[in-house]
């Protein structure tokens, strides 16, 4: 039994490697957009009823909370877009790894005269490449705010210290360690989940893996919620004055 | 370097990975939050609207309310002083009628006592009169036959008998 850090890829299409991952976030976009399209086609209702109530439910919650972060509603409607597709994205692609058939499926490859089983889809957070993605989106629209809040001059005084120039190149090293943290929490805590999964349902197929996946199902939700929240927090930080 | 190989990162999936989210993201930003947010935006506001139209309706209700029971004790009041007044005048009307006619009663006696008086006098006078020539022509016809004296007598009884029926 192999587990490899790395995505798989299952083919290349002109030399780029279209990897497990990348198929189950496709999977994942999908499934939210189809909901949204249904959300359309059933047209929104001042009565709502069904799949809007769902949606209504999610985005009110979340802009509640926003609001107890930012302490202002037009800030929490100009964050909300990002934080909350961040949540949605990471928590759909955390629950629908769950499923079976997820890194169950797939064909066996001999490579170097080993054979490796290789999946074809696996949960789209315990790859890298897709969490390392979510960060420089939120770390890139940090700063984005924070220009847009308090123009670039006041912003740019944050990383450009004169008075203490050591402040300054330790926000600049602050970003990226944000970057890593990020990328890095998000990935390490799904892939320890999967490769806990692998492990358990290898020893004892039966009952016993349950419990796991009740803890995988609250994970995924956590590290979703924990990626929304902090990536608020820094945009509302970036948006401040500095002192 | 072999850190990055074994991590298996490489920028071609992270650029698709961006692209993927921005695409999720479009979608959900148009078909989503945007109508989703309207649509709650509006909801709250109706909901704001209806509490105070409510409270609006109350408030009317209650003034409308006190402006009727107004309305109706102020005419209450007003019936009230209307039947009094009407009472009083019709006493008032009553007593004059009375009078009136009590007035009147004593002038139509007065004056039917004077005219009896008036008639009194005037059959007095008639009767005196009628005596006066009666006693003349009785005198008359004494005058003449005074032949005895048998039938003197017989004559002048006769002519009291006459007077006498007259009188009578």
């Amino acid at each position: 039994m192999t587990i490899s850090l790395a995505a798989e890829p299952i083919f290349h299409l002109g030399g780029f490697p279209i990897t497990n991952t990348l198929i189950a976030s496709w999977v994942s976009v999908l499934f939210l957009v189809s909901s949204t399209a249904r959300l359309q086609a059933k047209g929104l209702k001042a009565i709502p009823k069904g799949i809007q109530n769902v949606f209504e439910f999610v985005i009110e919650a979340f802009l509640k909370l926003m609001d107890g972060v930012t302490q202002d509603r037009a800030q929490s409607i100009r964050f909300f877009p990002w934080v909350m597709t961040i949540f949605l994205f990471i928590i759909t692609s955390n629950w629908m790894g769950i499923l079976p058939g997820f890194g169950t499926i797939g064909i066996n490859e001999v490579e170097h005269g080993e054979t490796t089983f290789l999946p074809f889809l696996r949960t789209v957070n315990s790859d890298l490449n897709v969490t390392v993605a979510l960060a420089v989106i939120s770390v890139v629209m940090t700063q984005i705010f924070g220009i847009m809040a308090i123009g670039v001059i006041k912003y740019s005084k944050r990383f450009l210290n004169f008075k203490n120039p050591i402040i300054g190149i330790l926000e600049f090293i602050d970003q990226f360690a944000v970057l890593v943290s990020f990328s890095f929490r998000l990935f390490g805590n799904i892939f320890a989940g999967e490769v806990l999964l692998v492990i358990v349902s290898s020893l004892i197929p039966y009952v016993v893996p349950l419990p796991f996946y009740f803890l995988e199902l609250f994970v995924g939700a956590i590290q979703a919620f924990v990626f929304a929240v902090l990536t608020l927090v820094f945009f509302k930080v970036a948006s401040m004055e500095p002192h | 370097m072999e850190l990055i190989e074994k991590l298996g990162i490489d920028w071609r999936l992270i650029i698709a990975q961006i692209i993927n989210f921005g695409i999720l993201l479009f979608v959900l930003y148009r078909y989503a939050y945007k109508p989703i947010l309207r649509m709650l935006n509006k909801r709250t506001e109706t909901i704001a609207k209806s509490l105070t139209d409510a409270k609006q309706i109350e408030e009317n209700l209650a003034i409308s309310n006190s402006k009727k029971d107004e309305i109706l004790r102020e005419a209450r009041k007003q019936a009230q002083r209307i039947l009094e007044e009407v009472t009083l005048r019709g006493e008032n009307m009553r007593q004059e009628k009375l009078q009136a006619a009590n007035k009147e009663v004593e002038e139509i006696v007065r004056r039917t006592k004077e005219e009896l008086a008036k008639a009194k006098v005037a059959l007095v006078k008639e009767v005196r009169a009628e005596v006066a020539d009666l006693v003349v022509q009785a005198a008359e016809k004494v005058l003449k036959e005074r032949l005895d004296e048998k039938k003197d007598r017989e004559l002048i009884e006769s002519a009291l008998a006459e007077v006498m029926k007259n009188r009578a």
